[in-house]
């Protein structure tokens, strides 16, 4: 847990007891005889635990799942989406997904091969007041295939690899240093991609309406019902500066050229 | 963990919402947890913003999402009245349910 938090945090700042805190977490060790009989390890938002305790040596993934589950949670005013989101020169590209669609291996392969901004692999969050797209740079979550896809990038920063969590085999890439330093630089969505691996190789694109957008992306958000009006509002505005698109990829590249066909128009 | 400030200073805001001048960053972190974790923060927020306190940014966002939280229960609340009111209506009896999730 120390070693993931100076690889992967050891620039964030560490602030006194001074600041103010938007979310109190703490990974604390298993209680009783589990912290000694196979230790686990816990996770704590504002002194309450609202997980089941997992295996110590999954501390970090628990961590960054923890983060990822008190920003969908709490999302304090903002809408917040399933979607890995990169930019350029402030334009936007969300590509909403289901697990398994590969929205992390499209995540890094733009961020580190193509110099993308990269906002979130995870979260998309938008700000209703602005209509724009708040960075969350954080680690990507690699899980299983899309591991050893990633490692073989040049730019890529992989941490530990942890076996058999719950999602299998999971390790994480640090966000690329120029997305940290732009982490107050939000970004306008103009392009709105659903991408969908497909190992057959077969590959597809398809615009898609605004209106079957907004339906889709109506099914990744987290909180969308909870916000009522101000969310309906908040994701008719982001749509309606953005083209959509359904793409199927067989292949990183594959993925990667639909993208560019995309975005470069 | 942050240290909660006591009921008191909560119960104590919410009576006079002027007292939030004097806070400072850690004791709002304190403050926000407290009134979430007794589940006035909604209550909290609208006291605050009816006496027109002006908060900083950092908390602010906190409040502000209760606000929001609150006005779509609100909104809930009506629409499943006046369902109701549209089913049982013409009947002339007494409505009597169970608590809502919303109450």
């Amino acid at each position: 847990m120390h070693r993931h938090l100076e690889f992967f945090y050891g620039d964030a700042s560490q602030q006194g007891t001074k600041s103010f805190i938007d979310f109190d977490i703490e990974i604390l060790p298993g209680e009783k005889l589990r912290r000694w009989w196979r230790p686990q390890a816990r996770f704590l938002l504002d002194g309450t635990e609202s997980f089941f305790p997992l295996p110590m040596e999954q501390a970090a993934p628990m961590f960054e799942w923890g983060l990822n589950w008190c920003v969908a949670s709490r999302s304090l005013g903002y809408l917040v989406m399933h979607a890995g989101l990169l930019a350029r020169n402030g334009q936007a590209l969300m590509m909403p997904g289901e697990p398994g669609a590969g929205k992390s291996t499209m995540c890094s392969s733009l961020a580190l091969l193509r110099g993308w901004q990269l906002l979130s692999d995870e979260l998309a969050i938008l700000d209703p007041a602005s209509g724009l797209m708040q960075p969350h740079p954080r680690p990507i979550s690699l899980k299983n295939k899309s591991i050893d896809i990633v490692s073989t990038f040049p730019a890529a920063r992989l941490g530990s690899i942890y076996l058999d969590t719950r999602k299998g085999t999971i390790s994480h890439a640090a966000c690329p240093p120029a997305s940290i330093a732009m982490a107050k630089a939000p970004a306008q969505v103009r392009w709105v991609v659903f991408p969908r691996f497909d190992p057959t190789g077969r590959q597809r694109c398809e615009e898609i309406s605004r209106a079957e957008a907004f339906a889709l992306i109506s099914e990744q958000s987290f909180n969308k019902e909870r916000m009522g009006e101000t969310g309906f509002d908040a994701l008719c505005d982001m749509l309606t500066g953005a083209s959509c698109y359904q793409i199927t990829y067989g292949s990183t590249d594959d993925g990667l050229r639909l993208i560019e066909s995309i975005t470069s128009t | 963990m942050i240290t909660c400030r006591t009921f008191d200073e909560l119960v104590a805001i919410l009576g006079e919402p002027g007292l939030a001048e004097a806070l400072d960053d850690a004791q709002w972190s304190g403050l926000i947890v407290l009134a979430r974790s007794a589940n006035l923060l909604g209550a909290l927020a609208e006291r605050l913003a009816s006496a027109h306190q002006s908060i900083r940014a950092q908390p602010a966002r906190h409040l502000d999402g209760a606000r929001q939280l609150s006005s779509r229960q609100r909104q809930s609340v009506h629409w499943e009245v006046h369902q109701l009111q549209a089913a049982l209506g013409s009947l002339n009896v007494p409505v009597c349910g169970r608590r809502s999730q919303y109450a």
